[in-house]
């Protein structure tokens, strides 16, 4: 039904009472004004008739009508008079002056003219000083209503534009003085709004006077409090959210390290299972083929030296090193990167001896804890061997040089020889290096085979440190 | 013994019965009968040693069992003057407060133990104050308005007019509004003076006879208190307090010889009153009014 504007409801709980107020006003001016303007003519008609019967009593007394004339003729100059008459004591017309026969918007006055009694006797008993008045005769006249509807007119005219006039000014004072009001409202409304937008900085500008600005002076400590509380609360809940995530990384973080364990374990378990089966089938293999070629090695051994024994002494003496070989690579408690060249270096130094070859050695900055599975491990060792299988068969070399660094987290192992250099065609001969490189793809290494500039070649073979780890 | 002390005891009052007693006779059972009939008593009784009995009726209840022969009757006001002057008793009787209409018809009585004091003051008192008022005046008519059917007053007027020629008697035709035929006169009038006439000063026409008079600037003479309220210059007439005065003197005087000392009509001292708002309108000077007498 109202506004929903404060300063609306304020306008219109100060207006609709003034409305009230001034329409009660106004239709009590309407009706008064109506009442007194009747009055009045009502007054005046009695005025008239009474002064009619002061100029008229001497003359109807002594019926003169002549005079009785007279009078209605200067009567009748009266304004506002439509007729007069005058009567005797039987009711007969003595005198008339005027349109008589009107009778709308014509108002008639009568009155009695009487002889009032005078007391002329000190004497006189209580009966003659009570003598009713005689009456002499009679006047009536008719009053036009025209002045008084004109009159009532300007009259509501009037009072339509004071009511007007009250009611502008009445908005106009109301405007005024509710303006301070409003605005100091309206303040308290913005930041009620601010605050409610979750904006707990907005405070209501303290314009107001009196129990206004203690209202909003109240209001700002009250949205000070709650921003406080605010603060503090979100500070405490920064605070628990914080420590949660704190909590739940923990939580993760230790499940993690529960997962990898337990992976690990999986690993271990797994890992000890096929180094099991792998200690069982190479001790099989040992004990087996191992012990098949050393007899056949030895067989052979006794066998008169000819050119065939010889080749197959050659041959099985290279498959028992393959087979050492492919052994080593399987003993798991032996498969770190020092350990494996360490095993390797043991091996073929026997054979680099044999043919006069210098073997130098040299490791720098090898973690010890590198572990290599028997997989990676023969494929290492069978890039090795090719590389000093090559050297060996091809390069004629006096010296070996072999380096592993650990280089930006990548092992480098370089194989160096002494040796005579080759055409390109005889580097590019054979599967040899491309095995060499197909494994050290293997490895997610890479494989560089550089002819040196004096003499020999230098193979290196760069392995990632994760592959081992 | 004892036969001689009872014949003593109902002889008392019988002897007290027979002694003078005085009664009033009211017109009328009126607070304006009883102030007068109070105010002759009280002043009788402060003027007289005797204790006398006194009685007092009104005349519609009037009884003659109790009065003796030798008793005194006072009348107030005309309608008791008139019942007991029909009645012919042979009591010495005080005819108080009547107006001089009845005087005419009281001088006529057989039984001569009579006094009537009247409430006006005779005629010639009137015009001797009337006369004194035009001493000044351009005008210098007496005018005096009376029916033509009151003959009596007509005669005293023509007797009065053999000697004072300025006075102008103005006599109205029975049917005839006196206010109206006096318009005429009233042009040439220096003064009005109102005779007691009950055909033409009554209490209808004395506004009008009297608003006529002031229209025209004549003043007027009235014969009683009262004229002075309706519109008179001067009033001359008698005053409550003489005439109750001239009454109990009279009573007094009885009381001691059993006989009214004087007979027929006593005028008491006369009172002239000034209405000066009235004096002030027709500019007559106040002085001029405060000396004014009765010249007899």
């Amino acid at each position: 039904m109202f506004a929903n504007k404060i300063k609306t409801q304020l306008m219109l709980i100060a207006l609709l009472p003034l409305l009230s107020v001034i329409v009660l006003i106004a239709s009590f001016i309407f009706y008064q004004s109506k009442i007194n303007l009747e009055q009045e003519l009502n007054e005046r008609g009695q005025l008239i008739t009474a002064q009619a019967a002061l100029m008229s009593d001497f003359y109807l007394y002594t019926g003169n009508i002549s005079k009785l004339e007279e009078v209605a003729e200067i009567l009748q100059k009266v304004d506002g008079l439509v007729f007069i008459r005058f009567f005797d004591n039987a009711g007969n017309t003595l005198v008339e002056r005027g349109n008589t026969n009107s009778k709308s918007n014509v108002e008639p006055f009568y009155t009695v003219v009487t002889n009032s009694h005078t007391q002329i006797d000190d004497f006189a008993d209580t009966n003659s000083i009570n003598q009713q008045p005689e009456a002499l005769g009679s006047i009536l006249l008719g009053l036009s209503r025209h002045a008084l509807t004109t009159k009532q007119q300007q009259g509501y005219y009037l009072v339509l534009m004071v009511s007007a006039l009250s009611l502008i000014i009445g908005i106009v004072l109301i405007y005024l003085f509710s303006k301070r009001f409003n605005v100091a409202m309206s303040s308290l409304l913005n930041a009620a709004n601010v605050i409610q937008q979750g904006q707990y900085d907005g405070r209501c500008i303290e314009n107001g006077s009196g129990e206004l600005l203690i209202f909003q002076q109240t209001f700002n400590k009250m949205i000070e409090s709650l921003q406080r509380n605010e603060y503090e609360l979100q500070a405490k809940i920064t605070e628990a959210t914080q420590s949660i995530n704190e909590t739940v990384q923990e939580l993760a973080n230790k499940n993690d390290e529960l997962e990898k364990t337990k992976q690990e374990a999986l690993r271990l378990e797994r890992s000890k299972a096929i180094a099991d089966e792998r200690s069982r089938i190479m001790r099989d293999m040992h004990d087996g083929i191992g012990g098949q070629l050393v007899a056949s090695l030895a067989l052979i051994e006794l066998e008169p030296d000819n050119e065939v024994t010889k080749n197959i002494t050659s041959i099985l003496s290279d498959c028992l090193d393959d087979f050492r070989l492919i052994i080593n690579s399987l003993n798991i408690q032996s498969n770190t990167l020092p350990a494996l060249l360490a095993d390797f270096k043991y091996r073929i130094n026997r054979k680099l001896d044999k043919m006069g070859i210098n073997l130098t050695w040299e490791l720098k900055d090898i973690p010890d804890n590198v572990v290599i599975e028997p997989q990676q491990s023969l494929h290492i060792l069978r890039i090795l061997q090719e590389a000093f299988t090559n050297i060996l068969k091809h390069a004629n070399a006096s010296k070996i040089h072999i380096s592993a660094h650990n280089i930006g987290g990548k092992i480098h192992i370089e194989i160096k020889d002494n040796g005579r250099n080759t055409s390109q065609n005889d580097a590019k001969a054979g599967h040899g290096i491309s095995n060499m490189k197909w494994r050290a793809n293997e490895l997610s290494g890479e494989l560089e085979v550089k002819q040196e500039a004096s003499n020999g070649y230098k193979v290196t073979l760069i392995i990632p440190m994760e592959i081992s780890v | 013994m004892h036969y001689i002390v009872f014949l003593i005891l109902l002889v008392i009052p019988f002897t007290v019965a027979q002694a003078k007693t005085i009664h009033f006779v009211l017109s009328k059972d009126e607070p304006i009968y009883q102030q007068a009939h109070q105010k002759i008593q009280s002043e009788f009784n402060q003027s007289s040693a005797l204790v006398l009995k006194q009685d007092k009726q009104v005349i519609d209840t009037f009884s003659t069992e109790s009065i003796h022969a030798t008793d005194l009757i006072i009348t107030i006001g005309n309608k008791a003057a008139i019942e007991i002057d029909r009645l012919g008793l042979k009591n010495p009787i005080i005819f108080s407060f009547v107006d001089d209409s009845l005087i005419a018809h009281l001088e006529n009585r057989n039984n001569k133990r009579w006094v009537a004091i009247p409430i006006n003051q005779p005629v010639k008192h009137l015009i001797s104050v009337a006369e004194q008022l035009i001493e000044e005046s351009y005008k210098n008519k007496i005018l005096v308005v009376i029916s033509e059917a009151n003959q009596a007053l007509l005669t005293e007027l023509n007797a009065i007019k053999k000697l004072k020629n300025s006075l102008e008697i103005i006599k109205i035709p029975t049917g005839e509004l006196a206010a109206k035929e006096i318009e005429k006169y009233l042009f040439d009038g220096a003064v009005l003076v109102a005779v007691h006439d009950k055909d033409i000063w009554t209490g209808n026409s004395a506004k009008w006879l009297l608003q006529q008079a002031f229209i025209h600037k004549v003043p007027v003479i009235g014969y009683s208190k009262k004229f002075l309220v309706a519109g008179a210059l001067v009033s001359v007439y008698s005053p409550l307090d003489a005439i109750t005065s001239e009454s109990a003197m009279l009573i007094n005087n009885w009381s001691n010889t059993g006989e009214l000392d004087r007979h027929g009509v006593i005028y008491p001292k006369a009172q002239i009153d000034i209405n000066s708002n009235i004096a002030r309108s027709l500019h007559y000077p106040i002085s001029k009014t405060d000396s004014l007498s009765i010249n007899e």
